[in-house]
């Protein structure tokens, strides 16, 4: 009993424990992506080697920058200078060889710029972008302009940004003339960093510091960790699937047999109840139908005559001198006359003619389908049978018979009344003989 | 007085029981080969059903009738049955002696001796 219990216990448990150990594994992964997981990467400008000045120069300008550095930025000094028609000053800042093989930055969600002015105007910060279709070899001009504009003096310490606000320059789009579908903001590969004085800043004096660059992100993205846990679920209920499914064929099985068990016991009972309702109908020393079971025979016989059946013939017999035999000889040898009696007639009769020990010496034989003169045929058959057999060694057994017919509608006293007289008839005469009780018939 | 219950009774009819007599045939081979006849059984069967309905028999005064029946084979192989009451005392009675033949692929003929 309490095996059966834990079982169902353990298979509870087993289906839940999956379940909460999804749910743990769920919430532990959006926890952690929330509060760890972050894949920061820091440009600390202050030791990072691959900063270099620059100007308008390049462009025909006259602009002037000297750059130094402290123990934690880059300070720039510089005079705008008229000469070039948009004259700027910046530094830039390589990232891996500076040309073609850059840094992906596509996967932070955020770019955080520690830098301070000295004086107004806006900046730029522009992320290089390589893209083999558009690059020409040892042209810097040829890496993509993703850009962003900003005045440091209105945006918070450091400034924020997420690569959604950047977008590639137009100048250098039409410049260039590139394919609008190539004219999007790509940061997968970043060989260059620039921060330039903006399109509005004063000509003359200027200066800032720039401490630092850092760029956050997770160390997965949304989209994976959110299929990944899709995926979990997913597996996880496809394992719940299939174990429920051997659970339910096992209960199956165990309930077929459990149910041919049952079948087999409700047969073995079926069995042992006809055998019993056969018993309490026969006659345990002769094996023939006693009263009891002959009473059914009877009822069904008569109402198939009741219905325009065949005729139907009740025959009663008696052992003669039955007394005399059970007085001399003993009763072994008065059973083994009826036992014996019993088996002669058994074999002498149809299958469908009942035999009835009715009592004592006294049997009976109930033949449906059979007239009165076909049943005194067979009583003199039977009589004479007995009369030539030999029953018992000790001394001839003979039978007295009385024979009658069916009355459609009778009562079954009537006609066991009728026979018995006959039979009396039949004793009275001298024993041994048949009598037929007749029908008059048209009388 | 005390007799009076049982004459009574013995005088009342028994409807129920006076419909059916009791017939006894006592069938005596005269020989082997009348014993071994083939049409010997349905030749019995067949007596037995008209003895039984004839209206000399049915109309008789007996309740009980008991025939020695004496059969054997006559001359053109059909089997000869002979009936006397058992009881002499009613020999003259008309139901009381029949004859009959019987076999050869014929009906059977009963026929009561003192017949008028």
């Amino acid at each position: 009993m309490s095996s059966k219990v834990m079982r169902k216990v353990y298979a509870l448990f087993r289906m839940n424990f999956l379940i909460v150990v999804l749910l743990v594994v769920t919430a532990v992964a959006m926890f952690a992506y929330r509060h760890f997981l972050d894949d920061v990467l820091d440009i600390n400008l202050a030791d990072y080697p691959y900063v270099v000045a620059s100007a308008d120069s390049v462009d025909g300008g006259t602009s002037a920058i000297s750059m130094t550095r402290t123990d934690t930025s880059v300070v720039i000094e510089y005079e705008l200078r008229e000469g070039y028609a948009y004259p700027y000053v910046g530094i830039k800042i390589y990232l891996g060889d500076g040309k073609t093989m850059g840094r992906n930055l596509s996967k932070f969600d955020s770019i955080f710029v520690w830098l301070k002015p000295r004086n107004e105007g806006s900046v730029r910060l522009y992320m290089r972008g390589y893209d083999s279709a558009i690059y020409r070899k040892n042209d810097e001009t040829s890496l993509k302009f993703n850009e962003i504009e900003f005045s440091p003096t209105k945006e918070p310490y450091p400034a924020v940004f997420v690569p959604q606000e950047f977008r590639v320059a137009g100048w250098w789009v039409s410049q260039n003339e590139i394919n609008v579908h190539k004219a999007r903001v790509d940061l997968s590969n970043i060989p260059l960093i620039e921060i330039q004085t903006g399109t509005n800043a004063p000509l003359g004096y200027g200066g800032m510091e720039i401490k630092m660059l850092r760029f956050k992100g997770k160390k997965i993205s949304k989209v994976d960790l959110v299929t990944t846990l899709v995926a979990l679920w997913f597996v996880t209920f496809l394992i719940i699937l299939i174990i429920r499914f051997f659970d339910y064929s096992r209960e199956r099985a165990v309930n077929k047999k459990k149910q041919e068990e049952l079948k087999k016991n409700l047969r073995a009972l079926e069995i042992e109840k006809s055998e019993y309702e056969k018993s309490s109908k026969e006659d345990p020393l002769t094996g023939c139908l006693n009263r009891a079971g002959f009473s059914g025979v009877l009822l069904r016989e008569q109402e198939e005559l009741n219905r325009g059946g065949r005729p139907v013939s009740f025959m009663i017999f008696d052992i003669d001198h039955f007394k005399n035999i059970n007085d001399t000889y003993g009763h072994l040898v008065g059973d083994e006359v009826l036992v014996n009696l019993a088996k002669l007639v058994q074999s002498m009769i149809r299958n469908t003619d009942s035999l009835v020990r009715w009592g004592g010496e006294e049997f009976v034989i109930l033949s449906d389908d059979t007239s009165i003169q076909n049943a005194a045929f067979l009583a003199e058959k039977l009589r004479k049978a007995i009369e030539a057999s030999t029953l018992i060694k000790q001394q001839q057994v003979t039978c007295s018979f009385g024979v009658t017919e069916m009355v459609p509608g009778e009562d079954p006293k009537s006609l066991i009344a009728r026979a018995d007289k006959a039979l009396y008839s039949s004793k009275e005469s001298g024993r041994n003989r048949v009598t037929v009780a007749t029908f008059r018939r048209g009388h | 007085m005390a007799f009076s219950p049982v004459l009574l009774s013995s005088c009342t009819k028994h409807p129920e029981m006076e419909d059916f007599k009791q017939i006894q045939l006592q069938w005596n081979a005269a020989d082997d080969a009348a014993e071994q006849s083939e049409a010997r059984d349905n030749c019995v069967i067949d007596i037995t059903s008209k003895v039984m309905r004839h209206p000399v028999v049915l109309k008789s005064k007996l309740v009980e009738i008991a025939y020695e029946v004496a059969y054997r084979l006559d001359e053109k192989g059909l089997l000869a049955f002979d009936a006397r009451c058992s009881d002499d005392r009613f020999a003259d009675l008309d139901e009381c002696s029949w004859r009959a033949t019987c076999g050869g692929g014929s009906a059977s003929v009963v026929k009561f001796h003192n017949e008028r």
